[in-house]
């Protein structure tokens, strides 16, 4: 399968990254605490979630990080490096829940001298936010860094 | 208010290397992309990424914290937490603030990773729009089996008592 590159050349502070959409049913959201070795009840026993005021079992946060990450190395293909995550959850998803994943470019940079293992890489920073019918989830800013044409 | 002597002492506390109880692994890798659908060839497909610059599977650098998840069986595992050893009188609900997770080099199969928890600082007494509470700073920083740096987890959590 061909596997497209986004040089750091190209890219353009603003622009779009693209979305993509997915059904969380309780497979994937249990399948995923599981992938993630999150055992806590909240994310697979619906009759718990229920008596946590959710309205069904939740996702949970290593989840929701491969979520947004996957929209990241989406958008770049495989020449991109996820280097850094700055994650926040605000919401919930549930099983149920349709999610909708979405980004865009918020900066391009050289790494400087002071910032430790980011130096000399040519770097992006990535607003990646999801939602749910009942609004936010979670959202992240994801610094890349991506191949250049020279 | 300010710190407890005790609380004071545990700033700068690095708990005991806590280990992941598997290696790195292809299934494992596998199993967590086919729940994010997430099909970077780096990850799953094994002729790709031979000739990539990587040279072969690399574990999504996300799923850093997935390796040193505590197993439950045949015996429970409590790795410390900082939050738990803090007396802090007065507050009791705590919320994630801040959570910064860095990649410094890639994980492999094979690779068996564990991490040093330390807590860097806590803060005294602060005013918030929530309440009253200490802001409370650790870093987890995973390791592989060289004792190369892979990545880091830098977490805030603000432990408070909710306005009335």
């Amino acid at each position: 399968m061909p596997h497209s590159t986004v040089y750091w050349e190209d890219v353009k502070e603003g622009q779009d990254i693209g979305s993509y959409e997915m059904d969380m049913t309780a497979v994937k959201v249990s399948g995923g605490a599981w992938a993630t070795r999150d055992t806590n009840p909240i994310h697979h026993d619906k009759d718990f979630a229920l008596k946590a005021q959710q309205k069904n079992v939740i996702v949970n946060i290593m989840h929701a990080e491969g979520i947004l990450s996957r929209l990241a190395t989406d958008w770049s293909g495989p020449d991109g490096d996820l280097k850094r995550t700055r994650f926040n959850i605000g919401g919930n998803c549930c099983a149920g829940d349709h999610l909708v994943v979405k980004g865009s470019v918020i900066k391009k940079w050289v790494g400087g001298q002071d910032e430790g293992y980011l130096a000399g890489l040519h770097l992006v920073e990535l607003q990646v936010d999801s939602f749910t019918g009942d609004g936010p989830f979670c959202d992240a800013q994801i610094t890349m860094a991506l191949p250049t044409k020279s | 208010m300010a710190l407890t002597e005790k609380d004071k002492g545990l700033v700068g506390k690095e708990g005991e290397p806590f280990y992941a109880p598997d290696d790195v692994s292809k299934s494992m890798i596998r199993h967590y992309c086919e729940m994010m659908e997430d099909a970077n060839p780096l990850y799953t497909d094994e002729e790709y990424a031979k000739k990539s610059r990587h040279g072969g599977i690399i574990a999504p650098p996300q799923m850093l914290m997935v390796w040193c998840m505590p197993r439950i069986w045949p015996w429970p595992e409590f790795p410390w937490l900082p939050m738990a050893e803090l007396d802090l009188p007065g507050v009791d609900t705590w919320i994630a603030t801040d959570m910064i997770h860095e990649f410094h080099k890639p994980v492999r199969p094979g690779d068996k990773l564990y991490y040093i928890m330390k807590l860097d600082k806590v803060s005294d007494l602060k005013k918030t729009r929530i309440g009253e509470g200490h802001f409370i700073t650790t870093t987890q920083t995973y390791y592989n089996q060289n004792g190369e740096m892979v990545g880091r987890e830098v977490r805030t959590v603000l432990k408070y008592k909710p306005n009335e």
